[in-house]
């Protein structure tokens, strides 16, 4: 029996689908190249031929090495962002600590009111 | 003589108006808003123990990943460089940022407590206490209530008046770094971002792959060789499925605390359009149309 062949827009599909395969724009170039590093590992866990098991872990190691570089940027330069913000929030703790600050000091008012007030009282009673 | 203390009607006056005028203008934190203030405490608290706890814990992974590398004699590893990638530096950025964070959260719930009502009372009475002292000054005690619960009331209505200025103030000043730390926090965890998640990725799968290198070269017979390579699998694919699954609740708190964050400056930024005010525009509206409708001699639509 003759196996049906795909019609001319199935096989468009089929190729494009082949082409963007492991392209996905959301996702870091470091991930990606450990996408493949993964997917080498996968192929030497089921190699047995020594020579093609050394040129797979050559390859892993270059693109291991590879997105190592990038990943180091990347963590690099987000601790300097993590450390600018670390500095505008103390300030903004600073802020608030003195806000509570001027907070305490209407009850101290109050109470140095009630102070003078005692004072006051003493004095009119020695008069 | 003794002069009795009775207070005026012009100083009656001037106390009521001290008392409801600030009520009026809603100076105060409305009970929305300190709960928006203490749920916002909260998912920075919440956030910030799980996420220090990670930064630290991933590192040491990391550590323990790159040793059983040099036991397994992967050139690669570096002895002096155990940390790699997830260095002690980059780790102390993250976890001083994440307790500054909390600190902010937490001070802003203090600010939200500090000098209760309570508090306030009890200093007017002893000012009222001290007051009846004096000599020539005679209140009854419904009078010397009265001015006690005065002085609590305006140094009240000025405290919250105080509170509600700084807690605006503070809020607005840093919903930016606030929003960043949480920005940064969800890339590092992101399985799809080049950051703390991807370093710890790398590391994993160097050791696998090293493991995988010489397992094909270790003799049938060197059963201790081939325990410590399948050890080193099983510790890089345990590790980094424990890794993906708390990465995966580190960015939902952070999704929490963003949505937190920018609900508080909403709730507290009393110009933005929010539920409560867009109920409130709706019943004026309604109220409006009957009032317009009597007026007009119309029944309401």
């Amino acid at each position: 029996m003759p196996t049906r062949r795909k019609t001319s827009k199935r096989r468009k599909v089929a190729r494009k689908r082949k082409l963007n395969r492991g392209v996905d724009p959301s996702r870091g170039l470091g991930q990606q190249l450990l996408d493949t590093v993964e997917n080498i590992i996968e192929l030497m866990d089921h190699t047995q031929d020594p020579d093609r098991l050394k040129e797979l872990n050559q390859q892993r190691i270059a693109l291991s090495d590879e997105a190592r570089r990038l990943i180091d940027a990347n963590i690099d330069a987000s601790s300097t962002e993590y450390r600018s913000a670390t500095s505008a929030l103390e300030q903004a703790s600073a802020t608030i600590r003195e806000a509570i600050r001027g907070l305490e000091s209407i009850k101290g008012a109050i109470l140095k009111g009630a102070k003078a007030l005692e004072l006051v009282a003493k004095v009119v009673a020695i008069a | 003589m003794v002069a009795k203390f009775v207070p005026s009607l012009r100083v009656r006056v001037l106390l009521y108006w001290l008392v409801f005028l600030p009520l009026l203008q809603g100076c105060g934190l409305t009970i929305q808003q300190k709960a928006a203030l203490d749920q916002f405490a909260s998912a920075t608290r919440d956030l910030s123990v799980a996420t220090q706890t990670e930064f630290q814990k991933s590192r040491q992974d990391v550590i323990d990943m790159n040793r059983l590398r040099l036991e397994l004699g992967d050139s690669r590893a570096d002895v002096t460089k155990l940390d790699s990638l997830l260095t002690l530096d980059r780790t102390k950025d993250r976890v001083v940022a994440l307790q500054v964070l909390e600190d902010y959260g937490g001070l802003l719930n203090k600010l939200v407590g500090a000098v209760p009502e309570g508090e306030l009372l009890e200093a007017s009475n002893n000012f009222v206490g001290n007051l009846k002292q004096v000599k020539g000054v005679q209140l009854t005690e419904q009078e010397a209530e009265g001015i006690g619960r005065a002085v609590a009331a305006v140094g009240g209505l000025y405290v919250e008046y105080k509170r509600a200025t700084a807690v605006r103030h503070v809020v607005e000043t840093a919903h930016t770094p606030v929003l960043t730390v949480i920005d940064l926090v969800k890339k590092d965890f992101d399985p799809n971002s080049d950051f703390w998640n991807a370093g710890y990725r790398q590391t994993a799968l160097d050791l696998r792959g090293h493991a995988a290198s010489i397992s094909g070269s270790v003799p049938a017979n060197d059963l201790a060789s081939k325990q410590s390579i399948q050890r080193a699998k099983t510790l890089a694919e345990e590790n980094m499925n424990r890794f993906t699954a708390v990465s995966s609740q580190i960015a939902a708190l952070a999704t929490t605390l963003s949505d937190a964050q920018k609900n508080l400056r909403l709730v507290l930024n009393p110009s933005e359009l929010n539920v409560q005010s867009i109920n409130q525009l709706t019943t004026q509206v309604r109220e409006f149309k009957t009032i317009y409708g009597l007026l007009r001699n119309e029944s309401p639509r």
